[in-house]
């Protein structure tokens, strides 16, 4: 970084300068002021919607966005008939009502196969610098939307090899569709593949953002949008005693937070002492978290820091789904880890050695407990679970 | 040896009387000899002096989350703010050795804003020639580019800080370093200064460091005092944070822990010429005093994901005239800076919000005026207005106080 810096001016033709510039004191007024370059990187063929100062996702270079995208993504996103056996849309496991979760502990693919992990809401999911619970080299949404439509383990939307051809002449015998396709890739024709259903559904998602909830405001300016109970648990969210803004912190709520404006990425994944089987370390072999990459040892049990935005409406939580409410997730971070007596899953979290350090407990008293659950709460976008932009089109055509 | 001010007065006090404390009020940035140990002082080997200010302030420039921002520039060092309330302004020992013919010996030990007790000064000095008063010293210093640098609030007009020096050095600049001086003819004085850089705006280490040079020339004549100066300073800095904040714990603020996670690397090249000028008659004296400043900083800012190469254009300058009646001194400054930032990079916009470099709307300056009252040798009582507005919006406050210097040993030095 030093490399750009210019050299010295040469000190004695300065000096003398300074001294008439003494001498003009009386005229050396003038206004200051702040100026950027940006060297183009702000710009945009899209309507991101997104309040002043607030940072651009990246978009890919093979497939920047336009509405047009967006809106064929949207249609997709809700349409059946986009998997294997034409019962499961992407917005069956992702309901805008419930901030683009479900509301189960783990949700059941097309075929009947429950998945091991919790769906994930969607909202500024552009923002995240990883996708999915623990994938580190999933890194854009084209890469990531092709594991829910063709993963085998567990089957979820279950195209495959097999059954693909009749999927897209589903799509293409949809009388919406084409020019919608049309639209959205320009100079193709009407050419339905699977190559611009991808493009299509990862606009959508990547257009999703939400920074109208309470929070926001109140960090705009707006004092007034939180009340007493959640400006306190704000206080304690935000302080050393709790730690929690360590992964959770920033404009995203998370610590994996990926924007234009960034030159050095950050990809991190935590142990947060759920378990320590055996007294281990070790997860469920079926839920490893970054260990099942890697392979790692010290990557057993890690998982990315989820956006904390709508965690009001997300329940239940973490990877697997395994805590009901806010109140025992607190509880759980107040214990610094879970404790889990008997069965097959027995062991001291707390004392996971892979546990992140930031994970030590806390005392909280009930007042302390509630001033943090409405601070949460107060993370809720209501426009944007209500917003029709993001709603089924579906449901609005005649 | 006392204080810069009372050094000079106690030279005079026999052949003046009170006119030369009302001279030593008036001419508080003429005497400059803090550190100097001059060859023509008493017998006495060791002198003690000691100071104090303390004031009680009805406002503040300090924000409610604590934090003190001018609008434009990246502060570090000492750059607090004077606080509201009752607040200790600064206060000091001074001990000055001569051990022996050529060599000088310094301690300085003080306190700012309330603050813990830092060793301000521990040097040593050695003459080594005397045909052009040739002296080097080392140790911990108070650079001596400017007389400003050297102030203190109970040797000063003002008990806040001067907003040019906390906005582009951190208040003042004390570091570890040597100093090489000459004084070719009677009255210029020729130095050089090369630091280690633990002090804002450089910093110690692999590419860090600061360096400077300064000529001032003073001369004297009947009623008549004037002194003129021009320097240049280089500081480097690598990996600079704000530090003034941080060890504490409280993020919930306005964005601070966004703020202490910011880093600096680059350059801060300054340089400054500054005027006093006095002037006594009977009971009457006035004063002059002024400098400007020009800064120039180039390098890159940076958080944890983000950067932006910053090129900063600033100018400081500060007015102070003052007016003297026997015991009475009523002085005015007005300081003023402006600043321009230029940011390149994706992240600019987002990295010079969080460092508190966009422009507020208007250039920062301040308006004060002090009235002071000799009430006895040494001791004082203050009155001050400023119109600060070196904050997003301006503050006006009132502050009063007494503040005191003067010799400790030997008595009546």
């Amino acid at each position: 970084m030093r490399r750009c810096i210019r050299r010295h001016r040469r000190p004695w033709l300065n000096m003398v300068l300074a001294a008439c510039g003494l001498l003009a004191l009386a005229g050396c007024g003038g206004e200051g002021e702040t100026t950027f370059d940006d060297q183009g990187a702000t710009a945009t063929a899209f309507d991101w919607r997104l309040p002043a100062g607030t940072p651009l996702p990246l978009e890919p270079l093979d497939n920047p966005m336009t509405e047009a995208k967006f809106q064929l993504g949207r249609h997709l996103f809700y349409d059946r008939r986009l998997s294997g056996n034409g019962t499961q849309a992407c917005a069956d496991c992702h309901l805008q009502a419930q901030g683009f979760s479900d509301g189960l502990v783990t949700p059941t693919g097309s075929t009947g196969e429950v998945h091991p992990r919790n769906a994930q809401p969607l909202l500024n999911v552009a923002y995240h610098a990883t996708l999915t619970w623990a994938n580190p080299s999933l890194l854009t949404l084209e890469q990531q939307i092709l594991v829910p439509l063709f993963g085998e383990t567990p089957v979820e939307q279950g195209i495959n090899d097999d059954n693909l051809e009749t999927v897209l002449t589903r799509l293409r015998d949809e009388p919406v569709y084409p020019p919608l396709f049309e639209a959205a890739f320009p100079g193709r024709g009407s050419v339905i593949d699977m190559a611009a259903v991808v493009k299509a559904l990862a606009s959508f998602v990547r257009g999703m953002v939400s920074f109208d909830s309470a929070f926001d405001r109140h960090e705009r300016g707006d004092l007034q949008a939180l009340d007493a109970s959640a400006r306190r648990g704000r206080a304690l969210f935000f302080s050393e005693q709790l730690e929690c803004f360590h992964c959770h912190g920033g404009y995203h709520l998370s610590d994996s937070t990926l924007d234009r404006t960034m030159s050095f990425i950050e990809r991190p994944f935590h142990n947060t002492g759920l378990f320590n089987i055996g007294g281990r370390g070790d997860y469920p072999e079926d839920n490893q978290g970054l260990f099942e990459i890697t392979g790692d040892p010290s990557d057993m049990g890690k998982f990315r820091a989820p956006t904390l935005r709508n965690i009001a409406l997300t329940a239940p939580y973490m990877h697997d789904g395994s805590m009901a409410d806010l109140a025992e997730v607190i509880e759980f971070y107040a214990a610094g880890g879970r404790q889990i007596a008997v069965g097959p899953e027995a062991g001291d979290g707390r004392q996971n050695p892979f546990k992140d350090s930031f994970v030590n407990g806390f005392e909280l008293r009930q007042q302390d407990q509630e001033d943090l659950i409405a601070f949460l709460n107060s993370l809720t976008d209501f426009s944007f679970i209500a917003d029709p932009r993001f709603s089924n089109p579906w449901e609005a055509t005649p | 040896m006392t204080t810069p001010v009372f050094s000079i007065l106690s030279k005079r006090r026999c052949r003046r009387g009170r006119l030369v404390a009302a001279m030593a009020l008036a001419l508080p940035a003429v005497a400059t000899a803090h550190g100097i140990v001059s060859s023509e002082r008493e017998d006495s080997p060791l002198s003690v002096g000691a100071g104090v200010s303390a004031s009680h302030r009805w406002d503040s420039v300090i924000a409610d989350s604590g934090r003190w921002q001018v609008p434009g520039v990246l502060m570090g060092g000492e750059a607090l703010g004077s606080e509201q309330g009752f607040t200790l302004d600064a206060a000091s020992v001074q001990l000055d050795w001569r051990a022996g013919e050529r060599t000088h010996v310094r301690l300085d030990i003080g306190s700012h804003h309330a603050g813990e007790i830092e060793l301000e000064e521990a040097l040593v000095g050695y003459r080594l020639a005397d045909s052009l008063g040739l002296q080097i010293e080392a140790g911990r210093m108070k650079a001596r580019f400017s007389t400003e640098n050297l102030s203190h609030a109970y040797a000063r007009p003002f008990s806040d800080n001067n907003l040019v020096y906390d906005a582009f050095y951190g208040g003042h600049v004390v570091d570890e370093g040597a100093r090489l001086m000459v004084t070719p003819w009677a009255g210029i004085t020729l130095g050089v200064e090369g630091w280690r850089g633990s002090q804002f705006p450089a910093t110690a280490g692999d590419d860090g460091g600061a360096r400077d040079v300064f000529l001032h020339w003073r001369w004297q004549d009947g009623a008549w005092q004037v002194e003129l100066g021009t320097w240049a300073q280089w500081a480097e800095a690598r990996d600079r944070s704000d530090s003034r904040y941080t060890g504490g714990h409280s993020h919930g603020g306005d964005s601070d822990t966004a703020a202490d996670a910011l880093r600096f690397d680059g350059d801060q090249d300054s340089q400054g010429a500054g005027a006093r000028l006095a002037w006594q008659r009977g009971d009457w004296s006035a004063g002059l005093a002024a400098e400007f400043v020009q800064v120039d900083v180039s390098g890159t800012l940076r958080d944890t994901t983000r950067q932006a190469a910053l090129s900063g254009d600033y100018r400081g300058w500060w007015l102070q005239p003052e007016l003297r009646w026997r015991r009475q001194a009523l002085t005015l400054r007005y300081t003023k800076l402006v600043l321009d930032n230029h940011l390149t990079g994706v992240a600019g916009p987002d990295l010079a919000a969080v460092a508190g470099l966009n422009h507020a709307g208007h250039d920062p300056d301040q308006w004060a005026v002090s009235y002071r009252y000799q009430l006895q040798d040494g001791l004082g009582l203050r009155l001050e207005w400023t119109r600060n507005r070196a904050t997003a919006e301006p503050v006006n406050y009132l502050a009063a106080g007494l503040y005191w210097s003067g010799a400790l040993w030997p008595a009546g030095n």
